[in-house]
């Protein structure tokens, strides 16, 4: 038998209490949702999960001020995209190193094939170097649509826009990273 | 419907970016998270102090305060302020002669050949 999955407005109230599993369960649910925004701002991955946790914290502070609990997820991404936003201008203010090495590479976790590591990182950087090439809008849905599997009622309803335009952006997007990973040398 | 189906098949493969990808990565965050907000977990545990209870109704308290105080200014306004007929309303009430209530409101004291006066009057 299928196990009832709880709306996010229940989940939300118990969260309200303490409840560490519904908080939980609230994280679970929507951290690839969050991760997408932050990393469509910041393209960078460590800086997107770092920008997540503080998110998802502040927002628990906040939770009383969550005036729709169904609407939760929009609620949360705007946190996650002020967040980001403030971490990014923070960023830009301490910058020493320089751009190359804040999109750091990374092998893969628990090490595996050296050379797939490597071809894996190389193939990251080339993605991260073209999402920076989109404008900011478009990059948001491209990753919420095709990292995180949202649909478009879902993006807009998070992002607060139209269904029309959020399609729209997606076409744009895809189009424009593809010329660019193409000029790069393939399409992942 | 065939157009979702082109898109979802035009789907970008994003996936190296996704550190969150796997249930495994996913379980690693949600536990980092969990970490990070024990101390507002245990403080929404705690029951209800006093001060965080009005620091929580601010914002009712504060839009009632602001009705009342909109309400007492309008109140002000509207209300009569004593005029020069009401020292008559005075005199009536204590049977006394007007002028003696009007001398009650004045600032100056009345001369002596007035208060004579105002006792022949009476």
């Amino acid at each position: 038998m299928m196990e009832s999955v709880p709306p996010d407005r229940d989940l939300v109230m118990r969260a309200r209490g303490g409840d560490a599993a519904a908080f939980a369960s609230l994280v679970r649910r929507h951290s690839r949702a969050a991760y997408a925004v932050a990393l469509s701002v910041l393209a960078n991955r460590s800086d997107a999960e770092d920008v997540c946790q503080d998110a998802w914290v502040r927002a628990l502070e906040r939770l009383d001020d969550c005036r729709q609990p169904d609407r939760f997820a929009g609620w949360l991404l705007r946190i996650v995209r002020n967040r980001a936003l403030n971490h990014l201008e923070y960023r830009r203010v301490r910058r020493a190193e320089d751009l190359e090495s804040a999109f750091g590479v990374e092998g893969p976790p628990g090490g595996g094939d050296a050379s797939r590591g490597i071809e894996q990182a190389r193939l990251r950087e080339r993605l991260e170097r073209a999402l920076r090439e989109i404008p900011d809008a478009q990059r948001e849905v491209l990753l919420l649509h095709d990292l995180t599997g949202w649909d478009h009622r879902a993006i807009a309803e998070g992002l607060g826009i139209t269904e029309n335009l959020c399609r729209q952006r997606l076409f744009q997007a895809r189009t424009r990273m593809r010329k660019l990973l193409d000029e790069q040398g393939g399409t992942p | 419907m065939s157009h979702e189906r082109n898109e979802a098949a035009d789907r970008m493969d994003l996936s190296p970016l996704n550190a969150l990808e796997s249930d495994e990565a996913l379980e690693r965050f949600v536990g980092r998270v969990r970490t990070a907000a024990t101390r507002e977990l245990l403080r929404r545990q705690a029951p209800p102090r006093l001060d965080a209870m009005i620091v929580r109704m601010r914002r009712p308290i504060l839009a009632t305060s602001g009705l009342l105080a909109a309400a007492s200014l309008l109140v002000l306004l509207t209300l009569h302020l004593p005029s020069a007929r009401s020292s008559d309303a005075v005199a009536t009430a204590m049977g006394v002669p007007g002028v003696l209530a009007d001398w009650a409101y004045a600032v100056e004291q009345p001369s002596l050949g007035e208060l004579i006066s105002s006792g022949r009057t009476r």
